[in-house]
């Protein structure tokens, strides 16, 4: 597959209920690498985002923009109307955090670590914390660092969730937890959560859990939002055509909203950041007609933003 | 992979992680052989060179834990590497390997500074016992760290006990005058046994045994039910019961190893040479030099109390504790509580060894001298100096400990570099300017340059406190109410200090500006208020 590059705007302005998260031009630095680069993303409250992006994106450098443990080198970082750097405490104790890294300290048991953590949180649901527990099968003596990777996902996840935040982060939360998990447990929490008028913020490399949980979804590409809005909203703003040349070519047509292309000869393929009527001009113009269209789903989208270089002589 | 390769891989890793200290070390040790073998030292200059056997000294603990990989000593699990346990080697290739460099370099360590500084400065220091001692104690320690074992804290009471037999046998075979030979072949085959022992424990711990007693009843996962056990009162009361366990059980462990090791100093008997010549003028010197190492140790190993994830030197604290909703403020308020109540169980223990020495028949009497001085000497005054000296040196373990924070809450790696080598560099200069005071005591530059480097740091102590203050300030980590009653404790520290030195020690009472002064510049102020604001730079990077 060849694969072009084109940045989409970001398509669903925010509603006009509150933000959770508002995030405003937020750019970072590490060394040479830009992490971030004039990041703009609002989370309406009572919603979920799904942020998805490839490794390295910068999508675990946001999440952790957003808890306030990096500060904002340009730009601002706003949660519940607050700086999460400048007031952390505030910020930190409506936010239930799970990490991707499993930093959970090897030497507490599962009791002690819930009793660790509930004595921060006045909202502390007891109760709730050992349903969870029971749900989870964790054994509540079991130390932290003998619990496998998948338990230890658990245990943060509960030590999240136990006192109800009113915005759940979650960093690659589906990359410890087996799919059972996964699909009928973090599933239905985070439905839960956002039909309580909570917020959860995810990342995920899972794009079908983030087609199933999110309201919204955001992609990051190399420190940049490349879209960002409702499922439907993209899927809207992308189309996947196959065109037909009058001769046989070496390379794609000039399409300029081309993300990808496939195919050789007289037939190619595209995954295009416009709509089907857009694309069809823009096929007219190229002197290719449209043979087949149809509307890609978050995968093709999302590996068409996340592909290679465009090839030498495609559209610019 | 052949044995061969395994001492070069495991060697090139070992050089890897300790090339920094071991090049910094052996700068020192060759200073000190240059010095004590080109110049023709006075009597006063012979401490010098004491002092910088000392400074050798301090990087013992580094090179242990690097020798021994040794990790949490409370844990049941072995501390040896895991990523070293998939290597395609034996369990013994694994783990005769470290145990050889690091018994091998201790040993040479101490050997050379004997022969080479301790030997032509005039001490008559034994050589091949206490190397094989140093090689025995390091070999059995990286041997019970890499052991799992059924319990927590097993290790320790394991490595106590080891200690302890290694201890009492050196030191009975030298009390009683036996042969040499006796005390080296006992030390030599405590120090093979080790081997064997350590590739064992590698090997159990390899194949995931030995951390779950036989008896233990299985239980299915989530059947048991949590233990009982009542809320924390506070968020506060949760971290300082968060530092005890992650660090503080670690750092009063070590604190108290490394004062087990000083304890037969107090047991012995004042015919041994190298004491002899020190202890035979002042009779508590002994005791005086045991008291002064928990301020010692807890300057060296105190800053880990500040670490975020136990003794581990992280870039970054881990989000599982930046992310708890909790003020910079009362994250430092809790270190240093926790730090109070570790300084204070070392100390109980300290005192009560202290006690303890002073009932062991045929040591160096300690008890008959002591009473005899109570009873020719004691007065209330002098009972009131000593107990404010007791208070001091309890005082000052703590801030010692505190001192090292600010760095180490700062969490760059580059800083607490530098605080070695600069500490290896401060103990030059102050040597190199103790010489040159000497050898021009009669100069009036002498007493102005003191006055002027006095006045120069306190103006640096001032300049550097007030950015300190405005970030704290722009930050909003602390209010101008909370900095002023730090900086009212502050000065009411340095008055009580100043009221107390004045009052006990005449001697001193003829300049009280230079005390004053002293006194402002020995007491931390930036490194204390500075805590929280290196702790918010590290937290919000």
């Amino acid at each position: 597959m060849i694969a072009a590059e084109t940045r989409v705007p970001d398509d669903a302005p925010a509603p006009a209920q509150a933000n959770a998260v508002e995030v405003r031009h937020l750019s970072r630095r590490f060394g040479s690498k830009l992490a971030l680069d004039d990041v703009s993303l609002s989370v309406p409250a009572g919603t979920v985002l799904g942020l998805v992006g490839e490794n390295g994106a910068g999508k675990t450098t946001l999440i952790r923009h957003v808890l306030g443990l990096l500060k904002a080198e340009a730009g601002s970082v706003d949660v519940f109307g607050l700086d999460p750097a400048l007031d952390p405490v505030p910020v930190l104790s409506r936010i239930g955090y799970l990490s991707e890294e499993p930093d959970l300290p090897g030497w507490m048991r599962v009791h002690e670590l819930l009793r660790y953590v509930a004595a921060f949180y006045p909202t502390w649901d007891a109760d709730y914390a050992e349903r969870l527990r029971r749900d989870f099968a964790l054994d509540a003596t079991a130390k932290v660092k003998h619990l496998s990777k998948g338990q230890r996902a658990r245990a943060g996840l509960l030590a999240a969730l136990a006192y109800r935040p009113d915005l759940l982060l979650l960093d690659e939360p589906s990359s410890g937890l087996d799919p059972i998990v996964r699909r009928d447990i973090l599933g239905a929490i985070v439905r839960t959560i956002a039909d309580q008028g909570r917020t959860v913020l995810f990342s995920s490399h899972l794009l079908s859990e983030v087609e199933r949980m999110s309201d919204r979804i955001a992609m990051i590409k190399s420190g940049r939002v490349v879209f960002c809005g409702t499922l439907d909203g993209i899927r809207a703003r992308h189309c996947r055509i196959t065109l037909r040349l009058d001769e046989s070519r070496g390379r794609p047509p000039a399409l300029p909203s081309a993300l990808s292309w496939e195919g050789r000869g007289r037939e190619w393929t595209a995954v295009c950041a416009a709509s089907a009527d857009d694309a069809r001009i823009e096929a007219s113009r190229a002197a290719a007609q449209v043979v087949e269209e149809w509307t890609p789903d978050l995968d093709e989208i999302f590996i068409a933003h996340a592909g290679g270089k465009r090839p030498e002589g495609a559209a610019t | 992979m052949s044995t061969r390769a395994a001492f070069i891989g495991i060697g090139y890793q070992l050089w890897r992680r300790s090339r920094g200290v071991v090049l910094a070390t052996a700068a020192l040790t060759f200073a000190l052989v240059l010095v004590v073998h080109l110049i023709r030292l006075p009597e006063w200059a012979r401490l010098i060179v004491l002092a910088g056997v000392f400074a050798i000294g301090f990087t013992s603990p580094f090179f242990i834990q690097v020798f021994t990989y040794s990790g949490d000593l409370g844990s049941t699990d072995s501390s040896f590497p895991r990523h070293m346990m998939v290597l395609p080697l034996s369990a013994r290739a694994l783990a005769y390997p470290p145990i050889v460099y690091g018994a091998g370099f201790l040993s040479a360590l101490w050997f050379i500074v004997a022969r080479l500084v301790l030997e032509p400065a005039g001490f008559h220091a034994p050589l091949v016992w206490p190397a094989l001692t140093i090689a025995a104690v390091s070999a059995w320690l990286a041997t019970v760290s890499w052991m799992p074992f059924w319990f927590p804290y097993a290790r320790v009471i394991v490595f106590g006990g080891i200690m302890t037999a290694i201890a009492a046998f050196v030191l009975v075979t030298r009390a009683l005058a036996m042969p040499e030979p006796l005390t080296i072949g006992g030390l030599l085959a405590a120090t093979a046994l080790a081997f064997p022992a350590a590739a064992n424990g590698v090997a159990r711990a390899r194949r995931g045994d030995g951390t779950v007693a036989p008896w233990t009843a299985r239980r299915t996962a989530a059947a048991a039910p949590p233990p009982r056990s009542r809320p924390f009162r506070s968020a506060q009361r949760a971290q300082i019961w968060f530092e005890l366990r992650r660090n503080g059980s670690m750092t009063a462990f070590f604190v108290l190893i490394m004062m087990a090791f000083a304890f037969p100093l107090l047991l012995m008997p004042q015919s041994a040479d190298l004491v002899d010549v020190l202890i035979a003028p002042m009779p508590f010197l002994p005791t005086a030099i045991f008291l002064i190492q928990p301020v010692m140790w807890f300057g060296i190993v105190g800053g880990n109390l500040a670490l975020p994830d136990g003794w581990k030197v992280t870039s970054q604290p881990p989000a599982f504790l930046s992310a708890r909703p909790m003020s910079d403020g009362q994250l430092i308020s809790a270190k240093v509580k926790a730090s109070a109540v570790v300084v204070l169980f070392v100390w109980a223990i300290v005192l009560a060894l202290v006690g303890l020495s002073m009932l062991v028949p045929h040591g160096n009497r300690q008890a008959e001298t002591l009473a005899h001085f109570l009873s020719r000497h004691a007065t209330p005054r002098r009972a009131l100096i000593a107990g404010a000296a007791l208070v001091g040196l309890i005082s000052l373990s703590w801030l010692s400990a505190l001192k090292s924070f600010a760095v180490t809450l700062y969490g760059r790696k580059w800083i607490n570099n530098a605080r070695v080598f600069g500490f290896i560099l401060l103990i030059g200069a102050l040597g190199a300017t103790a010489q040159w005071a000497w050898t021009h005591r009669e100069s009036q530059v002498l007493p102005i340059a003191a006055h002027v480097a006095a006045w120069a740091l306190i103006a640096a102590k001032i300049a550097a406190a007030v950015p300190i203050l405005f970030a704290i300030r722009r930050r909003r980590i602390a209010n101008n109410d909370r900095l002023i009653v730090w900086t009212a404790m502050w000065l009411l520290a340095v008055a009580m200090l100043f009221g107390v030195a004045f009052r006990l020690v005449p001697a001193i009472r003829h300049s009280p500006i230079a005390l004053a002064a002293g006194i402002a510049l020995v007491v931390p102020y930036n490194r204390l208020i500075g805590m929280p604001l290196a702790w918010h730079l590290n937290r919000h990077r």
